[in-house]
């Protein structure tokens, strides 16, 4: 009984290794380049898609390399009529297999996000080597060509790495939120939600030029209706609950400019329908900030009056913020980043039944009512007068 | 009567039950039900239940008398033929679930695994191996399957735990918005899938414990287990798992803690252990059916038999993408189960009620 059950055990643990893995297409180091970012651009001339790809060549990083070449980022460049014919057609020029599977990031050209994401997003869907995970970026102002090529001034030699960074960087200056091809999808797949990714623009210093996060596009319909700078997606976040650190500047306030971090952020949204009909929403933001700079003034400690006479400043400056962000994406922009036509959905089914086929119209009647409630847990090593 | 029967408790029994049935959740295809938003999904689970647990209620009453019989002695102590029809009806409904299975793992290997390999190579050595697993006992089988469910609990454990964080409640739809008939009519089309009530009719005879608790376990079980996973599915990953074929797959996809990432080949190794364990006992049920159906004489050669007939079929297979739509298109499990699940116990049952006649004692 022992060898039988031996035996079984011994055909799971084959199966778990045998089984997961490709087979008959392996490939060797030397038979493949690893994507290490794909920019994607509209060639209006050529009437194809332009992809820019920066990739690693293993072979050269193995130390078997020819001539002890110093490892640096390939960039390839290739058309097609798909983006998937462009990503093969770089078979034409490496003779290798392109990897997917460490792909860091998509960039997406301005000509692409006009056009719509229809004809140039299917495939991170559809292909089984794309990843899910993989971040999105809109390159703004600039075509995803440049920000692909743009140097890097991070701490990686690829410049993959560091605009994999910088848009993972909203974790510590919510300035910027990375959105994954499965959030993109999410939110698309939405019927009153606008789209957003975070959009990376280039800054020249000297000959070069380098990536620099700049807010986020907001994409209506699958097409790129605006951006929000920074200081207008942190407002943004913060009406999503998104916010995990960050700080705010205030260049005017009670003790001169002064900049706080924020250690905590918590938003509670609450829809209620007016009598006139109008939805309203009611967003409470309430946030804990730490005092982190302000004027060095010869009298270095706070009294209690100034410390609430910042409170109140920040909340003042939070709450502009907040409100000229709404307005201008409901407003201007008519569209509904924040959700607001889901959470209608979710609370009051009927109700978006009736709104939800002109959801566009409905975005400038909402009314909204923003209240920032802010403490000020600690004002560094200084202490209170 | 059979002697020397191999015995196994109930607690390995319904947990190589509870992994062969977490396959086809875990390789389900939303998409084909239509016009059901994502929440719906997460209620068809309980009413799915009901209905499992309703027509399981023969099964309940089958099991109530412990017997050392199975379904099939109990139906040719009715009548040598009628156990020779019921016999065909269980050989038919445990080859149909192989090659589903077989059909369901191509699609999921070839989509997402291996999709430049001709996969029906793989698929032919997997069924060999289940062959092997079905010749060693149903007790080896169930002592395995305690090795696999324990991997898999533990990394359905980590994946959940990792993406706790990604969940976000304003994914969930509001119930029922597009009406409760596609909620109700997926959940009643699922019952079927669930062939694993036939292979507790069929073993009784092997199992000690009790049944009947066990079952009701078996059930709850597996209904926690599909809410829980279609929860974080769609906190996760929201209206994104429509676009999917296969969303399980997505949220290990999804999920990564810390400098551990490309967690879904991990819980794919597990997947494939479910498959391997689920044709294993399918195979192992088809030879005591023909034990009834031909004779008792030969036992190994069965299992060898319905290996070679699920092998043709499944190379003959049409190969395009549509062809498992019209393997799963829910007419045929539904007369299979009907028959096997429920008519036949009933029958059964009826007629030992009416005749007064406990045909087996414990």
């Amino acid at each position: 009984m022992k060898a039988k059950i031996t035996m079984i055990v011994l055909i799971l643990i084959s199966m778990c290794f045998l089984f997961t893995g490709c087979l008959t297409s392996s490939l060797g180091v030397d038979e493949t380049i690893v994507m290490q970012a794909i920019g994607i651009d509209l060639d209006f001339e050529k009437a194809e898609y332009k992809v820019t790809i920066e990739c690693f060549d293993l072979s050269k990083a193995s130390g078997g390399g020819k001539d002890g070449v110093e490892e640096k980022p390939q960039y390839i460049t290739t058309y097609g009529k798909s983006i998937e014919q462009a990503i093969m057609n770089t078979t034409k020029i490496t003779g290798v297999n392109p990897i997917y599977s460490q792909n860091r990031v998509i960039v997406f050209g301005d000509s692409i996000l006009k056009n719509g994401l229809e004809a140039g997003f299917d495939v991170f869907i559809r292909d089984y080597r794309t990843r899910s995970s993989t971040p999105v970026v809109a390159a703004k102002g600039f075509t995803a060509s440049d920000v692909v090529k743009a140097k890097s001034e991070g701490l990686s030699a690829f410049p993959a790495s560091t605009l994999q960074a910088i848009v993972k960087s909203g974790k510590i200056n919510s300035l910027t939120k990375e959105v994954t091809v499965m959030e993109l999808v999410k939110m698309c797949e939405e019927k009153t939600t606008a789209a957003y990714i975070p959009a990376i623009t280039l800054v020249k210093e000297g000959d070069d030029y380098k990536a620099k996060s700049d807010g986020i596009a907001i994409l209506k319909d699958r097409k790129l209706c605006g951006y929000l700078d920074s200081n207008e997606t942190r407002a943004m976040l913060s009406v999503i609950n998104e916010i995990e650190s960050g700080t705010v500047t205030l260049e005017k306030s009670a003790v001169g400019i002064s900049t706080l971090e924020i250690s905590e952020s918590k938003t509670r949204v609450k829809m209620e329908i007016t009598p006139d009909g109008n939805l309203k929403y009611i967003i409470n933001i309430s946030s804990s900030l730490d005092l982190m700079e302000t004027e060095f003034r010869k009298d270095c400690e706070l009294t209690e009056k100034e410390i609430k006479m910042l409170k109140k400043d920040v909340e003042k400056y939070i709450k502009h913020q907040v409100d000229g962000t709404l307005n201008k994406c409901l407003v201007e922009y008519r569209c509904d980043p924040f959700r607001f036509g889901q959470r209608l959905w979710q609370e009051n089914p009927k109700e978006y039944r009736k709104v939800s086929g002109d959801w566009e119209d409905v975005l400038p009647n909402i009314q909204t009512d923003v209240n920032v409630d802010v403490k000020i847990r600690r004002i560094g090593r200084h202490g209170v007068k | 009567m059979m002697a020397n029967i191999e015995k196994i408790s109930t607690q390995q029994f319904f947990i190589l039950l509870f992994l062969s049935r977490v396959f086809i959740t875990l390789t389900d295809i939303p998409p084909l039900m239509g016009g059901m938003e994502v929440t719906d999904y997460l209620v068809s689970v309980p009413i799915y239940g009901l209905f499992l647990f309703i027509s399981a209620i023969p099964t309940f009453f089958m099991a109530k008398s412990n017997t050392n019989s199975n379904i099939l002695d109990r139906c040719s102590c009715i009548s040598p033929v009628f156990g020779k029809i019921s016999a065909f009806m269980y050989v038919a409904i445990f080859l149909y679930g192989i090659v589903l299975t077989m059909a369901r793992f191509d699609m999921f290997a070839t989509s997402i695994i291996f999709p430049k390999t001709n996969f029906k190579g793989f698929l032919i050595v997997i069924i060999l191996a289940c062959m092997l697993a079905a010749v060693l006992g149903i007790e080896s089988i169930a002592r395995g399957s305690v090795f696999v469910f324990v991997a898999f609990l533990g990394t359905f454990i980590a994946v959940i735990f990792t993406v706790t964080k990604k969940i976000d409640f304003l994914n969930f739809s509001p119930i029922f918005y597009n009406g409760s008939g596609t909620t109700i009519k997926s959940a009643f089309v699922s019952v079927p899938r669930t062939i694993e009530i036939a292979v507790v009719l069929m073993s009784m005879q092997h199992l000690k414990g009790n049944t009947r608790k066990g079952m009701a376990y078996w059930i709850i079980g597996l209904n926690v287990f599909q809410a829980v996973l279609l929860f974080y599915m769609i906190g996760v990953t929201g209206d994104y798992l429509k676009s999917q074929l296969f969303p399980a797959y997505t949220l290990a996809v999804v999920a990564e803690f810390g400098f551990l990432q490309n967690v879904d080949v991990i819980l794919t190794s597990t997947w494939i252990l479910c498959v391997f364990l689920k044709i294993s006992i399918f195979l192992y049920m088809i030879k005591d059916c023909m034990k009834v159906l031909i004779s008792k004489k030969y036992s190994n050669l069965y299992i060898f038999i319905s290996t070679i007939i699920v092998s043709v079929i499944t190379f003959c297979l049409n190969p395009e993408a549509y062809s498992i739509n019209h393997l799963i298109k829910p007419i045929v499990p539904f007369i299979l189960y009907s028959i096997c699940a429920i008519i036949i116990p009933c029958i059964v049952l009826i007629y030992e009620k009416v005749k007064g006649v406990k045909i087996y004692e414990s």
